[in-house]
């Protein structure tokens, strides 16, 4: 029961964290046009997010559309899409629902734990048949099939076989 | 829903299968010890990712005429007045065509088609969202969240799991080529080699066959699924003989030719090149 209510008022948080974000980033359309490379607007749009713990994206109209009331195709234009996650910001200028620009801002990590993400991960030949009882190997990545079910699928063997 | 049981050394692996959109997903979540109260939180966070899967359904979905994206394409729907996570993934969509020089195209027969990109995206917010808060309590050691070979995975920084996983042989699809293990990252493939001519390359405007020289499939490992997820995408349009992607492309992986030449990078570096019919 307390942990359903903690799990609550964490995801109220993250609402409430979310839509000041979007707040923020909607009715700043003035300065988000202009943010792309100031350090201090970055580092604030960072801190936002690191709150919010997920990623969002926002796209606002920076030019005037008559009295803002009800969309008119073809009069767009400047449309600003800012969307950032992990370390990575990415901004974009639309004009009739087509991309004109594009921006990244690359932030620098310390983290340690991109260490940890990039060690020992060059892929090591096999030839080995993978059996489903096979403790060596949980997951599998391949390219995308259409669905023919768990049935056939090496997947649902590694989650199945019982040890 | 079922939860599938595995011992792996001292610990205990709880699996269960979500089917949305065709594809098969798998939730993978490793703990200290199997118990009621361990099954009814993994049961919970399953049933929640399953309802957030309907959801980038209803949003992306090209079959549904109700969807955002359908009414985006015939011009009923503005950009603006589209939910956030359309707009995520369109913000999405333009930077993967930039970071990958046209490689990755979100269009297709001259409508926005983000199909590509949708389901890496949806994985790993999924992951973040709901598996990864997991790892909190001390009992729950590392998650994976695997959508028709596409992965985002975890592991709490103090426990020695590691996750095996194995890049299935595009000429034998009950065989492991590849195999590397990892604490926490995102690996995808794509390819042409399950589905047919799906992928669409951009320069030449021309759906990719199943020449010689073309990629039957292409992994890449990293830290975030949309980022190697547009990667795979991008590098099963090239040719064996084309190298231009490896100075923008972080991380590693391994591609494989229809003739069944196979190559490995890491860090912008070729590692090396080996005929897969003749090892």
């Amino acid at each position: 029961m307390v942990k359903k209510l903690i799990g609550f008022l964490v995801s109220f948080a993250i609402v409430i964290a979310l839509a000041i974000d979007g707040y923020l980033l909607f009715f700043k359309k003035e300065s988000s046009q202009s943010l792309a490379n100031s350090t201090s607007s970055s580092a604030q749009a960072e801190t936002s997010d690191n709150q919010t713990a997920s990623s969002n994206s926002t796209v606002s109209q920076s030019s005037s559309v008559g009295n803002g009331s009800g969309y008119k195709d073809g009069t767009y234009t400047g449309e600003v899409g800012t969307m950032k996650w992990g370390d990575v910001q990415v901004k974009v200028t639309i004009n009739n629902n087509k991309i004109t620009q594009v921006q990244t801002i690359q932030y620098p990590t310390d983290n340690p734990h991109d260490q940890e993400i990039n060690s020992n991960v060059l892929p090591t030949y096999e030839n080995e048949a993978v059996t489903s009882n096979s403790a060596k190997i949980q997951s599998v990545s391949g390219a995308t099939e259409t669905w023919k079910g768990f049935k056939e699928s090496l997947q649902s063997a590694l989650n199945k076989a019982e040890s | 829903m079922r939860i599938y049981k595995k011992n792996i050394g001292h610990y205990v692996m709880l699996s269960f299968e979500i089917n949305e959109m065709n594809i098969p997903f798998t939730g993978q979540i490793v703990v200290k010890e199997d118990n009621p109260v361990v099954r009814e939180v993994i049961l919970e966070r399953a049933e929640k990712i399953d309802r957030w899967l309907q959801l980038v359904n209803q949003i992306f979905s090209p079959y549904r005429r109700d969807s955002e994206l359908v009414s985006f394409q015939n011009q009923s729907l503005r950009l603006a007045s589209t939910s956030k996570f359309f707009q995520e993934i369109f913000v999405l969509s333009a930077w993967a065509s930039d970071i990958t020089s046209g490689l990755f195209s979100a269009a297709f027969a001259g409508k926005y088609d983000p199909t590509g990109i949708v389901k890496g995206w949806a994985i790993q917010k999924a992951e973040k969202t709901y598996l990864e808060s997991l790892l909190s309590d001390p009992t729950f050691v590392a998650v994976n969240l695997n959508g028709g070979g596409d992965m985002q995975f975890s592991t709490s920084p103090n426990t020695d799991w590691r996750w095996q996983i194995g890049i299935v042989d595009p000429f034998d699809s009950k065989k492991v080529v590849n195999h590397f293990s990892m604490k926490k990252g995102a690996v995808a493939t794509s390819g042409t080699s399950r589905r047919g001519a799906h992928l669409f390359d951009s320069a030449t405007k021309q759906a990719v066959l199943g020449r010689d020289s073309n990629i039957i499939s292409a992994s890449i490992i990293g830290s975030e699924l949309i980022y190697v997820d547009i990667w795979a995408t991008a590098i099963a349009t090239t040719t064996v003989h084309d190298h231009d992607w490896l100075k923008s492309l972080s991380g590693s992986g391994l591609r494989i030719s229809y003739n069944g030449t196979a190559e490995r990078w890491i860090d912008h570096q070729l590692i090396d090149q080996r005929n897969l019919t003749h090892a």
